[in-house]
């Protein structure tokens, strides 16, 4: 199972959404970081077929994105989905089955399978339209597990799921990597860190960094420091430098920021994270650290 | 496989039939075609401010009284019969408010069994109270010849009519047609109407899983490109065709079943006297129908075409509506036959622009509207829904 991004570019009049985005994916979870803006939900539909690149190709196991075998192969789950709110659950999961030409049969024992892995057997027969956003999500991570994918993409599944919903979700997509390609987008980095075989940052349309957690965290590996300070300095340092956490204390301010060198005098290193490496990369301040 | 095919079709109307608005459209105007098919018989007629009969007893003793000469020739023997009848008259015109119950019982004891003959003869333009009865049919070609030329027929064009109308025996025999020309005569608004109900029922096939979101989840499907696009289309048409046959269908009966389905092998002409075409009533009528549930079709792919190629549902109703309304309105003069004809094509004019005088001429045929227009609509209708198809399988989410 291979999944190769070739040159994909999509550009806006003015804008280039994606920038020649190269990439070859194998079975594992993949964790697609990038702030608002940067591309993330275009590439996700170039991948998925639904939105034309201006130029490069989308092919999994040789089959272009545009043909039906490759769509066969796809499970998406899109920001934002529509439903239709007089459906039942189970409707609306049958009706996705026969979009993807699961028969009647297998389709019902799958919908009622994935209605009980995502807790909502209970409300198979209720309309979509008294559901809450977060099983309406739970639902469309269901619809897009229908047809067992080889390549299942999900932009941002996990708004709307509340902390337990998560983590159940979580430890399902880290099962589910095994044997498939599994792309999600989250600006959740919990999300990815804990379970991602391989993040990729994008921003401005390209993406600048990819790798294991480890591989990643280390373009900051030496440059996470937290400190203590002042309220004036606290305030100099938020202005200079990216932050990653900022508390008010009785005795002054906490800070945990990234920086190329020691920002103050009470500063000592710290273990980074992927959320350090985010901010350092997506809070518009690592041009005044480069200054 | 043919059951995902069904399948998706059954999930297509379930979409269709879960709104509220398919449902209040497809209500309203089946009332109102069932209500257009009884409204000339409600109400009564009065003289001297008091009933003196109700709209259905006047009628059910006409037919009685009409259906006591089907069979007879419209010769001049029965024309003069009825310019007879009608010099019994005080005034020159049949009303429903009497001035007198003395000229309402003239009416029923002389005037009524003729009106119809009466209808007929002044259809040429002759007067029933005072014109040579014996010339009905010489009057009849010269007005239609009239008429052929203000609509600037070609030489070939008239001959043709002339040959065609050379089919139907004269004198004609008379029959009791009512049932068929209240029909024909609702086609004008009936057609109109069931188009507007299907349009507002398809308005969304496309347009809908656009605002709704539904897209990206539908084009990524296995099938969400190929099979469904089919099923969105087929659904589409096989409504237009359905609620079309049932609800001209139901006019068709209601109508047959107040005025009687007598007549059925009666000329056309007893209806509409200047028209040449060989055909009886029912042939008329069925004709009518047929094209009428065409016309819908034709809108039901001009309103899906139209969805697949916007965002929204609303610009679609917009556009439909003035696709079926504004032609009703338009006045195209008589003389510029190009633009008639274009106009008459349209679904709005399909109750007057199918048998219209004006035919197609190819290849060395003059071909009549109601063999030429299923055609251009079975060939329009084909294009409608193609490019309805590949409107929706080309759609971009998030395409700027």
């Amino acid at each position: 199972m291979e999944l190769v991004l070739d040159r994909v570019t999509k550009q806006y009049k003015n804008k280039i959404a994606v920038d020649r985005v190269s990439y070859v994916m194998h079975p594992g979870v993949y964790g697609l970081l990038g702030a608002n803006g940067a591309g993330k939900t275009t590439l996700m539909r170039m991948i998925c077929g639904v939105l034309m690149p201006d130029s490069g190709e989308v092919k999994m196991n040789g089959l272009d994105a545009k043909e039906e075998g490759y769509r066969d192969g796809l499970g998406y789950l899109p920001q934002d989905f529509g439903y239709y709110p007089e459906f039942t659950a189970m409707d609306f999961l049958m009706y996705m089955a026969a979009l993807k030409g699961i028969p009647k049969r297998e389709a019902k024992r799958k919908a009622a399978e994935l209605l009980e892995l995502v807790n909502l057997s209970t409300e198979a027969k209720k309309k979509m339209k008294v559901f809450s956003g977060g099983m309406k999500q739970r639902l469309g991570i269901a619809q897009a597990l229908l047809n067992n994918p080889l390549l299942l993409v999900l932009d941002e599944p996990t708004a709307g799921l509340d902390p337990k919903e998560r983590v159940k979700f979580r430890n399902m997509i880290a099962k589910l990597g095994k044997d498939r390609v599994v792309l999600l987008s989250t600006h959740i980095v919990s999300d990815v860190e804990y379970i991602a075989n391989e993040i990729l940052i994008m921003k401005e349309g390209r993406l600048i960094h990819h790798g294991t957690l480890e591989e990643v965290i280390s373009a900051i590996r030496g440059r996470v420091y937290e400190c203590k300070t002042d309220g004036e300095t606290g305030q100099r340092l938020a202005e200079k430098y990216p932050i990653v956490n900022l508390r008010e204390e009785a005795d002054g301010v906490f800070l945990r920021l990234v920086s190329e060198k020691k920002p103050c005098e009470t500063a000592v290193l710290a273990e980074e994270t992927l959320e350090d490496l985010y901010l350092y990369y997506f809070s518009g301040r690592e041009e005044k650290d480069d200054e | 496989m043919m059951s995902d095919l069904w399948t998706l079709i059954k999930f297509e109307y379930k979409k269709i039939f879960q709104k509220k608005s398919s449902w209040i459209a497809l209500i309203v105007v089946y009332l109102f075609i069932l209500l257009g098919g009884v409204l000339m018989e409600i109400g009564s007629i009065e003289a001297e401010g008091e009933k003196v009969s109700s709209n259905y007893e006047d009628m059910m003793a006409q037919k009685k009284e009409e259906l006591n000469y089907t069979g007879e020739y419209l010769d001049e023997n029965l024309f003069a019969e009825a310019q007879e009848a009608y010099s019994h008259l005080s005034i020159d015109y049949v009303t429903n408010a009497w001035n007198s119950v003395e000229d309402w019982e003239d009416y029923c004891t002389y005037v009524r069994p003729y009106q119809s003959v009466a209808g007929i003869f002044t259809q040429t333009g002759m007067d029933i109270f005072s014109s040579d009865v014996s010339q009905f049919y010489e009057y009849r070609k010269t007005a239609m010849q009239n008429t052929y030329e203000e609509e600037n027929l070609s030489e070939k064009e008239i001959n043709r009519h002339f040959k065609w109308d050379a089919q139907t025996q004269k004198p004609f025999v008379y029959s009791y047609t009512e049932g068929y020309q209240r029909f024909a005569a609702l086609q004008y608004t009936n057609i109109i109407f069931i188009a507007f109900a299907v349009a507002v029922c398809v308005s969304g096939i496309f347009s809908g899983e656009y605002t709704s979101g539904v897209d990206a989840l539908i084009l990524s499907a296995k099938y969400g490109k190929t099979k469904e696009a089919a099923a969105k289309i087929f659904t589409g048409g096989s409504l237009a065709f359905l609620v079309a046959l049932l609800y001209e269908g139901s006019c068709f009966l209601e109508v047959g079943l107040l005025y009687g389905f007598e007549g059925a092998d009666a000329p056309v002409q007893l209806g509409t006297a200047l028209i040449s075409y060989p055909l009886t009533m029912l042939q008329y009528c069925l004709g009518l129908l047929a094209l009428g549930i065409l016309a819908v079709c034709v809108v039901a792919g001009f309103t899906m075409f139209c969805s697949a190629k916007m965002k929204s549902t609303f610009p679609v109703i917009i556009l439909a509506f003035i696709l079926i309304f504004v032609p009703v309105m338009l006045m195209v003069p008589e003389e510029k036959r190009i633009l008639t004809m274009l106009v008459n094509l349209l679904p709005a004019r399909m109750g007057g622009g199918a048998f219209d005088d004006r035919l197609l001429c190819i290849f060395g045929s003059c071909v009549p509207p109601y063999v030429y227009v299923p055609i251009v609509y079975l060939a329009l209708g084909a294009f409608l829904v193609w490019q309805a198809g590949r409107g929706f399988r080309r759609h971009q989410i998030g395409g700027r």
